[in-house]
């Protein structure tokens, strides 16, 4: 990176690089390692692409189709979750029951299963021969080996995010709130829609935005529950590992590159969103 | 960007008495036939040579493994689903141009044939690739694009439709008809068994004799068909050349090698569902009941060899990219 600054404030720069506190430069250390060299040697693989060809690879009518399956079901997956995974947590927090705790624990399974036997495990349930699966299937309903079932895969996945980021907002908030908002004669709705959501806003978003990447990069258990059908339910990963496969590497890196691009752009607009909802933060 | 180079040496064995330790990569399937073979191979070695043997192995998806070799993963020996695997070690820089020429019958050292796996009873009636092609029969086939047993299969159709006096339109037209038929297209091979016989989805299933003799072998109740027209399913093994040198156990390797081919080591294959490629073991009474001959048996070779059908069939835009986008838009 070479970023040129005036003379004067260059000798500036570096005594400030020098008197960094030890914290800032393992931050930075850490996070170059970690972070940025693998990011940017992805971008340098795929670069090595001659254009024609990049372009031709990551606007090929099934890379298209991949990657509308893998952030449309992610987003409405995200979406799902943010409101079931905001409804758990409003449960967990203010109500008392019998083994709270096991539910409590249990919402963090899908962190702790490895994908894979998540995946096999979906695929089992919700195949046409399996326990709920098997109910859908004289209605014409098919969830595994379609993209339904890699939305539920997602679903699954990505659930424990919300419950999460919400949980710790839901408890800090007073009961009094809501007390003073009915004595002043707020209907049920009102009270949650202008007392209670705005503050939980941020949270939900944040646990939405972890959500939704976590199952745009989903790999493990997707592909088990996925029919990997071309325009049908084949998901970006998918089609990154059959890249890969046939030692494409270049190829493979190149919708990598562009996942991460749309991924950026998306939890962006999140980002700002949750800003616009922070606007009553200021008080 | 500075490129990792892989500078782990292993304590250089020398060429004494001194412990050595090879290391074995294969695809997935071989796991059990080589769990088997090398112990004897260890203790033969041991007491021709008093030198004690240690392998270190690794099985997985034939193509995974190859990249892993070629992106550093220091495999002594290498036994592959295809030839164009081991191609692609080759010219990678890894392994000596000529390797086929370097073992008995093309270094294939385990061969396979495809077969059609049906339901209780055969409802549909599925006793040949043709009938693949009906309208409702499900097919559940691994993918092309990640799996080697899947690009034999397709193979299988093909060869078949050529082998009966077809031509290439008839071909085509053959394959295109059975991959509207595929609802899931499996990772690899295993991954295909178990979503035709523990999900019950599909009315049948292409896959390796070997894995379908495994799945009975481990309790499954399969009824499966060896077509009469058929293709040769043959994997190829090959030493490493780059990394027998760095490790100097290129004499080890080689014997081992070699020694996959003896009856001893051939026999084992053949109890774990390989077609063994050694006639002696081929006509034991036990082998030859188990894998009844094949009557019109293609290989690759007909075909103008592996190079020549990857960039036929399934380069990019080849013929199976063409298939796939043709019936599902």
């Amino acid at each position: 990176m070479t970023i040129s600054f005036p003379r004067q404030q260059r000798s500036n720069y570096l005594a400030f690089l020098t008197k960094l506190p030890w914290t800032w430069r393992i931050t930075w250390a850490y996070l170059i390692v970690m972070l940025l060299i693998p990011v940017l040697a992805m971008f340098v693989k795929a670069s090595s692409e001659p254009l024609p060809r990049f372009w031709q690879v990551v606007t090929s009518p099934v890379a298209l189709a991949a990657y509308d399956v893998t952030f449309t079901t992610s987003l409405v997956t995200a979406l799902f979750n943010g409101v079931f995974g905001t409804l758990i947590a409003w449960v967990l927090v203010r109500y008392d029951f019998p083994l709270k705790r096991l539910v409590d624990a249990s919402v963090d399974l899908p962190f702790a299963l490895p994908t894979a036997v998540a995946g096999l495990t979906l695929a089992n349930v919700y195949s046409d021969v399996g326990w709920i699966g098997s109910l859908f299937a004289p209605l014409g309903i098919k969830i595994s080996f379609t993209r339904l079932g890699v939305g539920i895969a997602m679903t699954f996945i990505s659930l424990p995010f919300v419950v999460r980021t919400v949980q710790p907002v839901l408890q800090e908030m007073e009961k009094d709130i809501e007390e003073a908002a009915w004595c002043l004669g707020a209907s049920p709705g009102q009270t949650f829609w202008k007392v209670i959501f705005p503050p939980i806003m941020p949270a939900v978003l944040t646990g939405v935005a972890l959500g939704f990447s976590r199952a745009v990069g989903e790999f493990g258990s997707t592909v088990i529950i996925s029919s990997n059908t071309p325009y049908k339910d084949l998901i970006a990963p998918v089609l990154i590992f059959q890249r890969l496969e046939q030692y494409d590497l270049s190829a493979a890196t190149a919708i990598g590159v562009v996942l991460l691009m749309i991924s950026l752009v998306l939890l962006l607009t999140i980002n700002l969103l949750q800003a616009w909802g922070r606007r009553y933060d200021a008080s | 960007m500075a490129s990792c180079s892989n500078s782990n040496t292993s304590s250089s064995v020398a060429a004494n008495k001194s412990d050595v330790e090879l290391t074995l990569v294969s695809f997935a399937v071989t796991k059990a036939a080589h769990e088997a073979i090398l112990p004897k191979f260890v203790q033969k070695w041991k007491q021709e040579k008093s030198q004690n043997v240690t392998f270190k192995t690794s099985y997985g998806g034939s193509g995974s493994q190859t990249r892993a070799v070629i992106d550093g993963l220091e495999a002594d020996v290498v036994h592959l689903a295809l030839a164009s695997d081991t191609g692609k070690i080759s010219q990678a820089g890894l392994i000596e141009p000529g390797w086929e020429k370097e073992f008995p019958n093309n270094s294939i050292v385990s061969k396979s044939v495809a077969v059609l796996v049906t339901r209780d009873g055969n409802p549909k009636g599925i006793n040949n690739w043709n009938d693949l092609a009906q309208d409702g029969v499900g097919l559940i086939t691994a993918d092309p694009k990640t799996s080697g047993v899947a690009r034999w299969n397709f193979l299988a159709l093909w060869n078949y439709v050529i082998k009966t006096g077809g031509d290439e339109a008839k071909a085509l037209d053959l394959v295109s008809k059975v991959y509207q038929n595929v609802p899931v297209l499996t990772k690899d091979a295993r991954e295909a068994t178990d979503v035709f016989l523990k999900q019950g989805q599909g009315d049948a299933l292409i896959n390796y004799e070997n894995e379908i003799i495994l799945a009975q072998q481990k309790g499954e109740k399969v009824n499966y068909v060896v077509p009469e027209v058929n293709i040769s399913i043959d994997n190829p093994i090959a030493v490493v050349d780059q990394n027998v040198d760095k490790h100097k156990t290129r004499e080890v390797a080689e014997a081992f090698v070699k020694y996959l081919y003896t009856d001893e080591a051939q026999q084992e294959f053949a109890k774990f569902g390989f077609r063994p490629v050694t006639e002696s073991v081929a006509q034991n009474k036990e082998f030859s009941a188990k894998y009844p001959k094949v009557k019109n048996l293609g290989t690759v070779q007909d075909y103008g060899g592996w190079d020549k059908v990857q960039e036929k069939f399934f380069a990019d835009g080849a013929i199976f990219d063409q298939i796939q986008a043709k019936t599902q838009r």
